[in-house]
């Protein structure tokens, strides 16, 4: 880690962050390995969505499409945790051990996912909008919505303790006031706080709302299904799973910037300091995201109008400390530097520019007027993959690439560099713009079959085959390239 | 409108490509940044942001599908949706017990009539959409157990319209149908 | 009170799945949005007029009496009337119409008068031909039988309200409270209620739509969709407490 100078001086700390370093190298491969496998569940989708697997029943679509949803929201969860306690371990002590349960709880948790989507054909979308889960009509077995919840307990119980323990060990080290920034805000610059302790702390606290909120969902579940005379009000549930959704997808995303705040400066030579600013937008950030997710139920018209407003306030709100803040100090950060392009600062910078992309498809969206059309159809998944793909995955695979060089001392190659930025970046948009344009044509997201009326939808399938295959190749070289460095950094 | 916020989208994001762009090529030689004209930039960044987006929140918060008066509709059709039908009926709707008998896939409305739905279901989530002989999507309300949303609608062109499911709702959501039939 | 039994039995089997649609509550479903005929009118003060032209523009709630009622009618009445009062706002018809033909403008001037609603321009008591008024009721799904034993007529308590000549929502029950008069006089006035619940048993509702102030507010079931940030709150404030403990021993 020759790019961050370390702030810890204490002598057991590099062995304990050796550990740290082993337990990630760990996440990291086994996300290396998940990774193209769901991706490869997404490639199945659209084939079938073009037409191709005919054969093939369309609960088999929906089990795969549940898998892949709840998958790749947990993929990147956790390889966005795991790298981000590697670098916070530059400032304070995160705890192995609560990283091993979590990936213990995770493995258990994606057992019983497997278990649900592939032998009980589970197909309830990866927000299993209540009441559906109950509602199989004959197509999955009881024991599957018992095992997603099962899975979802565990993985909630491995991840609260996570986030508790990271939260912790930044509170073993700064005052609440601190961590947060405050004292910036008053004009003093001691301590020095890096943005990636602010950002964590806004990160973990939101995280672990989200939860929380998770757990309610589960105990009113509960409570109706093993209690009696117990209805549930479906718009309640409704609002606490998009609290909880909304909120994991979202913070999966700071994670990743916080990574570009901490590793990008490395590369440019300059350094990125905390300033009222950045206190400023992030103290912001961590007051709005407990509400934006209301742009989820604009077609919920039993939801009080003033809510609504609210979530299109909020949303083009959250808008302007990322424009503003982050992503402008970004554009200065690198503007006339003598940056060295390797491929981790590279795929931090289209990162953040993919965020800048995908939060204009997201703030278009979040415009209650604009929903009425585009509320389910295909550019909600064009946005948030918009987000994903060339957003936080960039920031986070870019992020692991400079740690596993750093740690296995394997030079880069700029001709695999070129190829993985030339695939992903082709491939990524051009699967991303036959979303947008469906989207635009009203074709709905997770259809299975597109039927006479939206049938456009199965062409914008058909080509978007063709830049999931450039996309994956390019996945595939990266993941060669960093696999094989993870390894030597693991065995070394 | 689809049309227009995909031109905004494409627009803003050729900005974004253009700025990153330039300043991508602007490491090529190193120069110092003026940080009080970067602060500037940004300033003027911030104040034209929050122009536009003051500007589309007037421009869109007056549209809004939450309509507070409303005369009385020409017709009034119950828009039930089931695992994995539509019902679109005048006068009773279906209840699980007569679906089989009371339920009908098709409703005939007039051209230029004020037509509310009353969009409730009778088992999960639903997503109550009318797509236009276009192809097009023309207004959406959800479909929640326990609740009947209002939608109006004035149909200005006749044809089929055709009513989809857009809520994940299982198995057979994609073939989830009725036909609204505007002469 | 045997009627006002009969009638309320009648009204509050709802689950009843007779054949005869006169066992059964009026269902507002059915006859939603259906035209109601324009009837002339004799009213209690004599004039006759149509149903438009008493109500001049205005919608109007409509209700079916007799005058000789020994049941739910006089009730029914009082519990308008205070509803109405309570409620105090929306222009609108109040029309009391009797479906017995024995009954006269006359009979339905002291009915007025009984009630104190005789010197009111809100409120018309009236009788019709009996012809038109069996019309009116079909239209609205009001129904009446003659029991012979206890010489009264069984019948359903109703408000009917009716905006430009369409039958907009019924209130079916003896006893009407203000709240629920508010939700049907806003309807019937042309405020629009874009959602509203099916009565189920719901155990933490999360909005509620409030008939006094015509709006949907939050219920305490949002109430839940707190905890997240309280017990986040609550939770870093104690682990940056636990930290702070931790730091001052090292």
């Amino acid at each position: 880690m020759a790019t961050v100078a370390s702030t810890i001086t204490d002598p057991g700390a590099d062995v304990h962050r050796t550990r740290l370093i082993r337990v990630t190298l760990v996440w990291v491969l086994t996300a290396l390995v998940l990774f193209p496998v769901l991706a490869i569940l997404g490639l199945l989708m659209r084939a079938q969505q073009s037409g191709y697997l005919q054969s093939t029943p369309p609960e088999v679509f929906y089990a795969i499409m549940t898998l892949h949803g709840l998958g790749m929201v947990g993929l990147w969860f956790v390889a966005g945790m795991a790298v981000i306690s590697v670098l916070l371990a530059n400032y304070v002590k995160p705890t192995t051990a609560v990283s091993w349960i979590a990936y213990g709880a995770t493995l258990a948790g994606v057992v019983l996912l497997l278990a649900a989507t592939l032998v009980g054909r589970l197909g309830v979308g990866w927000y299993f909008l209540y009441p559906l889960p109950f509602h199989s009509g004959g197509t999955w077995p009881p024991w599957a919505t018992a095992s997603l919840f099962a899975a979802l307990a565990i993985m909630g119980v491995g991840w609260t303790v996570w986030s508790a323990d990271l939260l912790f060990a930044i509170a073993r080290r700064y005052r609440l006031s601190h961590a947060l920034g405050w004292h910036y805000l008053s004009g003093a610059t001691t301590p020095d706080v890096p943005p990636i302790i602010i950002i964590s702390t806004v990160s973990f606290i939101g995280v672990l709302a989200g939860l929380v909120a998770a757990v309610v969902i589960l105990v009113l579940v509960a409570i109706e299904q093993f209690g009696s005379g117990f209805t549930n009000d479906a718009l309640l549930i409704k609002n606490l799973t998009f609290y909880f959704g909304h909120m994991v997808v979202n913070i999966t995303m700071y994670l990743g910037v916080a990574m570009v705040y901490e590793v990008l400066p490395g590369y440019t030579g300059r350094p990125w300091k905390t300033n009222t600013l950045v206190v400023f937008a992030w103290n912001l950030v961590l007051f709005l995201v407990m509400f934006a997710y209301l742009h989820h139920l604009y077609m919920d018209f039993a939801q009080p109008r003033w809510l609504q407003v609210t979530g299109q306030l909020s949303s083009y709100l959250i808008s302007v400390p990322a424009a503003v803040v982050t992503i402008f100090s970004t554009l200065v950060l690198i503007y006339g530097s003598t940056m060295r392009w390797r491929l981790p600062s590279v795929m931090l910078f289209l990162g953040v520019m993919g965020w800048a992309i995908g939060g204009v498809a997201a703030v278009i969206d979040s415009t209650v007027a604009v929903n009425t059309r585009f509320h389910n159809t295909l550019w909600v998944p064009a946005h948030f993959h918009t987000y994903f793909v060339m957003g936080v995955m960039l920031m986070i695979l870019g992020t692991v690439f400079h740690l596993v060089t750093d740690l296995s001392k394997v030079p880069e190659r700029s001709a695999l560099t070129k190829t993985i930025v030339g695939t992903v970046g082709l491939g990524g948009y051009g699967f991303l713009l036959m979303f947008y344009l469906a989207g635009v044509a009203s074709v709905p997201r997770r259809y299975a079959v597109y039927p006479a009326e939206v049938a456009v939808g199965t062409t914008y399938a058909k080509v978007s085959l063709i830049f999931i295959a450039v996309l994956l190749l390019g996945a595939l070289v990266y993941i060669w390239e960093t696999g094989r460095r993870c390894v030597k950094a693991f065995s070394s | 409108m689809p049309i227009t916020a995909f031109a905004v989208f494409l627009i803003s994001s050729a900005i974004i490509l253009l700025v990153f762009g330039v300043v991508a090529r602007s490491t090529n030689a190193r120069r110092d940044v003026n940080y009080a004209r970067a602060n500037r930039l940004r300033l003027l960044f911030f104040v034209s942001l929050g122009a536009i987006l003051v500007i589309f929140l007037a421009l869109t918060l007056p549209d809004l599908p939450y309509p507070v008066e409303a005369s009385a509709p020409e017709r009034i059709v119950l828009a039930t949706g089931k695992q994995y039908a539509w019902s679109l009926t005048e006068g009773t709707s279906p209840t699980l017990d007569n679906w089989d008998t009371a339920f009908s896939p098709t409703i005939n409305v007039p051209t230029g009539a004020v037509v509310e739905f009353r969009v409730t279901t009778l088992d999960v989530n639903h997503g109550f959409s009318l797509y236009g002989p276009d192809g097009h999507l023309k207004a959406q309300t959800q479909a929640m157990p326990g609740y009947v949303n209002r939608l109006r609608v004035v149909f200005d062109q006749p044809g089929t319209y055709t009513v989809l499911c857009l809520e994940f709702c299982g198995m057979a959501h994609h073939r989830m149908r009725g036909v609204v039939e505007v002469r | 009170m045997a009627a006002l039994l009969v009638a309320t039995c009648a009204i509050t089997s709802l689950r009843a799945q007779s054949v005869d649609p006169r066992d059964a509550p009026p269902n507002e479903e059915r006859l939603l949005n259906t035209t109601v005929p324009d009837i002339p009118l004799t009213t209690g003060t004599g004039a006759r007029a149509t149903v438009s032209q008493i109500a001049h523009g205005r919608p109007l709630l409509l209700a079916f009496v007799f005058t000789r009622c020994a049941g739910v009618c006089s009730p029914f009445l009082t519990s308008w009337r205070s509803a109405d009062r309570a409620i105090a706002h929306g222009r609108y018809l109040r029309l009391v119409l009797s479906f017995d033909p024995r009954d006269t403008a006359t009979d339905m001037s002291t009915l007025a008068r009984h009630h104190a609603l005789d010197d009111n321009d809100d409120w018309t008591f009236a009788v019709g031909d009996p012809n038109d008024v069996r019309r009116l009721a079909d239209a609205t799904g009001f129904w009446w039988t003659w029991d012979e034993t206890r010489q009264q007529f069984d019948h359903p308590a109703m408000l009917a309200g009716i905006r430009d000549g369409r039958l907009v929502r019924l209130l079916v029950g003896g006893s009407i409270t203000s709240a629920r008069l508010d939700e049907l006089v806003r309807e019937v006035s042309g405020e629009f209620v874009r959602s509203y619940p099916l009565p189920d048993r719901v155990s933490f509702r999360c909005v509620r739509y409030d008939p006094a102030t015509g709006r949907t507010t939050l219920d305490w079931g949002f109430a839940l969709l707190l905890i997240p940030i309280a017990a986040t709150s609550i939770g870093t404030v104690v682990m940056f407490a636990a930290g702070a403990r931790v730091r001052g021993k090292g």
